[in-house]
């Protein structure tokens, strides 16, 4: 058995764990021309990106007077004593980043080849009539790809703003492109733009922070957790990752075991790429006025079948996230969950019965494994099978699927109050950011493998209609899903894409040490 | 209407009236063979069609599994092209010369100056064509003409063991100049048959009872091999149905189909559409059942496979083709009892289970050694000399 790993967090960005998580963030991707200064720009930036070490004491400080204070969400970030904060990560393209070291790319095949190249295998259209044709794209086609990659945050927009301004000034200083910038914020409750709360059931990473061996993820659970062979929870429903999903050069997921790991390759560990993360970045805009009627009208359809006339609106689109709104997961109805644990609940097996260290009782979840409340083509059910085996493997394997989300939302909201407000005609969503150590294997997968597919990862029973998309040959776009009660089933079919991608870019994201080495030595 | 009659894998019509009777005497037979072989009462759990009319409305489960074998992603997990390489060659499999394509589809490529022309995907069961040879040899000949060359002569398909003339699955238009079924010793509809019916029984294992895991199902009873995307999957669906109290078969007609070509990640030279290239030659595709299909650049244009990109990728092996082909089986499930049946306990066809990716970085050059630790691994109990390149 590998012990878990000492984290090298003064050397991790920050973004990546524990997550900037800030309220307002600006992305920016510039590309390096022929007279571009890039070896002074980096040296400009470096003393100003954040680590894993300086994020993750103020997440901390935060979460600890959110508990106290019981304030939560967006509020919370007016509670640490640290305020008007700057934080920044940078991450390259695989054509700048390969002038430096070439074994990056030959890591990971998809990053070699780059979004643009990926992008029909993720859904996107591939008409270059269609909006979401990467021909249409702001930026991340083949002739605006991207090779700097920058995400600033802070608690005040006014401070972000000013920041990123001097340093849009800095990139022009340097004869460096800006391709795009953007600016994102939290909405209100922690939503995206149709409406659901968004951000949950982050994967637990295994590690320590420290030489005093701090957990990074602290485990609360004193029993309920002990047979050795199934799945570790750090705090119901927090189930434990090993650090090399996320992060290169530490021991990563088995596809064999729930516990024990799988060592780090010899290239992981090489001194360029440990510490380092593949970064996915999509701008998928939302289109909430199509959601709203297109929804309205598969629901009418649905309830004129027998056995589907009671399904409210409301519960018709619940099922299609397997979250309420408010987050709460369709698994918990008719039962009395643990409310403090939202994310406490499989679909295989019931989970334990846990007693915590601080003596509390939390009592098992019942599961769902043949979809009865949460459908097989629910969408937290096609991203995230959790206990379930898969087409790609035995359960033990579908941990090793897990990306690390960090998107936040970008434009304003649907104003449903006035149809005809302007600001209604442009652009919002959601500013996409994943980070792992396989794009082929982790972001590509669920994406190409699972939401765009109408059987996997369990069984023929549709697309996820919210974020799958379907541009197969003769398929014009249309995701379906059936509907089943009480022996009874009804194919509902979704004939427009809510979600339409118009950007993006695969990136590499170093360690702060390699960041450091890209600077060529000075000569005097 | 009642099933009166098993027909020939994806309703093919190459056989006469009394040559079908006789195939379906056969599936009959294999079935009739697995449910005795279950005993009672675990064999009305796995039902034969013939004996059940009444099960002409059970529901149709289609089980699905993607077609590249998972056993080369477990060995080269994120390099692609050594994966797609050794996908591509022959082997000697427990005494068979074979393409290690172990997932219930096999390929085979044709090259034109060095360069990919044409691949052609099947996944017909090997019985069906030893069906043909036995009943009906002039046949056998023709259709390998049709599908594989005017060249082929009937002495090539048949081989001499034991002083009796026995059709040869491993014959050269099979194997190393063409494909007609799969090769693979795993790669039989017996295989499936016996998968599907071992899979019905239930399991326990310590406290856990019934066993619900699926590589846990696979190791208890030995149905298939756990590193494969296809037998884990098809047993674990099986078992799942029988959980909830239904009796289980395979729909008829009973074979191994192609699904569909995702067609999502594949992009066609301008002016061409991909129907220009991809043609289903045997097998309803309307219906989920395809048996043989050809990717081939279209007759008259001057342009080369290499000119189509998958995922962004120039199409240079059939392999990439398998990784977006999916597969698939039809269970039907019906109720006819009304108890569960007892779980048996579980046997340990899995033992000595190691991590498989501890194989991932061994050298390219042993990897007559990988295929056989890995087989060893998962219980196949292989012999040293069972596997080798040819």
């Amino acid at each position: 058995m590998i012990e878990e790993p000492i984290l090298e967090i003064d050397k991790i960005q920050g973004n990546i764990l524990p997550g900037f998580r800030l309220p307002h963030q600006v992305m920016i991707a510039c590309k390096v021309k022929n007279d571009s200064n890039l070896n002074d720009f980096i040296k400009s930036i470096l003393p100003k990106i954040t680590s894993m070490k300086e994020a993750l004491s103020y997440q901390k400080e935060r979460i600890s007077l959110a508990k106290r204070t019981q304030i939560f969400g967006i509020k919370s970030f007016s509670l640490p004593s640290r305020q008007n904060l700057f934080w920044l990560n940078i991450a390259f393209g695989r054509q700048l980043i390969t002038s430096f070291n070439s074994d990056v790319s030959r890591l990971d095949d998809s990053f070699g080849l780059g979004l643009a190249a990926r992008s029909f295998l993720l859904g996107d259209p591939k008409e270059q009539s269609n909006e979401g044709n990467k021909s249409n794209w702001i930026f991340g086609n083949e002739e605006k790809e991207a090779d700097i990659f920058l995400v600033a945050a802070s608690d005040n927009i006014v401070v972000l703003d000013n920041q990123v301004a001097e340093l849009k000034l800095a990139i022009s200083r340097f004869s460096i492109q800006i391709l795009y910038s953007e600016n994102g914020e939290r909405l209100n409750d922690d939503t995206e733009h149709f409406g659901f709360k968004d951000g949950l059931s982050q994967p637990e990473v295994r590690g320590f922070v420290d030489e005093n061996k701090t957990y990074l993820s602290s485990r609360i659970i004193s029993q309920g957790n002990d047979d050795i062979d199934s799945p570790e929870y750090s705090a119901p429903g927090k189930l434990l990752h090993w650090a090399g999903q996320f992060i290169l050069g530490y021991a990563k997921q088995s596809a064999s075991h729930f516990r024990n790991p799988i060592e780090a390759t010899e290239v992981e560990k090489s001194t360029f790429i440990k510490n380092g993360s593949f970064l996915v970045f999509r701008r998928l805009k939302q289109n909430v006025k199509a959601f709203y009627d297109d929804t309205k009208e598969m629901h009418q359809e649905l309830i004129k079948a027998a056995g589907f006339e009671n399904i409210t609106y409301e519960d018709f689109l619940a099922k299609l996230v397997g979250r309420r709104k408010d987050g709460k997961p369709l698994v918990f109805d008719g039962q009395n969950a643990p409310l403090d644990y939202t994310n406490d609940f499989n679909f295989k097996a019931n989970t334990n019965n846990y007693t915590l260290s601080n003596g509390e009782s939390v009592t098992s979840v019942i599961a769902d494994p043949q979809g009865a409340k949460c459908p097989m083509f629910a969408h937290i059910r096609k991203v995230n099978p959790r206990d379930l085996p898969t087409d790609q493997g035995a359960e033990t394997n579908t941990a090793t699927f897990r990306i690390m989300r960090r998107g936040i939302p970008f434009g304003k909201p649907y104003n449903f109050e006035n149809p005809n407000d302007d600001s209604n005609l442009e652009d919002r969503g959601l500013l996409f950011l994943c980070y792992q150590s396989s794009i082929l294997n982790q972001f590509e997968l669920l994406t190409n493998k699972w939401m765009n597919k109408d059987s996997r990862p369990e069984s023929v029973i549709g697309h996820d209609i919210l974020v799958g998309q379907n541009n197969e040959e003769d398929s014009n776009g249309v995701k379906w899903c059936m509907f089943s009660s009480k022996g009874q089933n009804k194919r509902i079919e979704a004939k427009h894409p809510f979600v339409i991608p118009t950007g993006g870019g695969y990136f590499f994201c170093p360690s702060i040490e390699v960041l450091a080495t890209m600077i060529k030595t000075e000569i005097s | 209407m009642p099933l009166q009659k098993f027909d020939a894998p994806g309703f093919a019509s190459d056989l006469s009236g009394s040559q079908k009777n006789a195939w379906s005497n056969k599936i009959n037979s294999w079935i009739e063979e697995e449910r005795n072989r279950l005993g009672t009462p675990l064999n009305e759990f796995f039902f034969n069609e013939l004996q059940h009319p009444e099960a002409e409305n059970g529901a149709i489960a289609p089980i699905t599994w993607e077609g590249f074998p998972r056993f080369w992603k477990l060995q080269f997990p994120t390099d692609q092209q050594k994966r797609w390489e050794a996908s591509e060659k022959l082997y000697k499999v427990r005494g068979v010369n074979c393409r290690y394509q172990d997932e219930y589809l096999e390929w085979h490529t044709y090259k034109v100056n060095g360069k990919l022309s044409k691949i052609i995907f099947a996944c017909e069961g090997p019985e069906y064509w030893e069906h043909i040879a036995e009943v009906d040899e002039q046949k056998l000949l023709e259709l390998y003409r049709t599908y594989v060359s005017p060249s082929v002569h009937l002495s090539d398909l048949f081989k001499i063991v034991a002083g009796v003339k026995t059709y040869n699955r491993s014959n050269k238009w099979n194997l190393t100049d063409g494909i007609v079924h799969l090769t693979h010793p795993a790669n039989t509809l017996g295989a499936e048959i016996n998968l599907a019916a071992q899979a019905t029984v239930l399991r326990k294992k310590g406290n856990v009872n019934p066993v619900t895991d699926t590589h846990d199902l696979i190791c208890c009873s030995g149905y298939g091999a756990p590193y494969r995307f296809s037998d884990p999957t098809i047993g674990a669906g099986v078992n799942s149905f029988v959980r909830q109290g239904l009796s289980v078969t395979l729909n008829n007609p009973i074979g191994l189909y192609i699904r569909k070509l995702d067609t999502s990640g594949i992009e066609v030279p301008n002016g061409f559409q991909l129907k220009d290239f991809w043609k289903v030659i045997r097998g309803d595709s309307n219906k989920g059942m395809i048996l043989r299909a050809e990717f081939s650049v279209p007759s008259g244009s001057n342009i080369s496979l290499e000119d189509v990109k998958i995922g962004g990728n120039p199409l240079k092996y059939g392999a990439q083709l398998a990784e977006v082909i999916e597969m698939v089986i039809y269970g039907k499930a019906f109720k006819l009892e009304n108890n569960l049946p007892a779980s048996e306990e579980c046997g340990n066809h899995c033992e000595a289970i190691e991590n498989l990716s501890t194989n991932k970085n061994m050298d390219f050059i042993n990897e007559k050694f990988t295929i056989q630790k890995s087989e060893e691994k998962f219980g196949l109990r292989v012999t040293p000399s069972t596997i080798e390149e040819i």
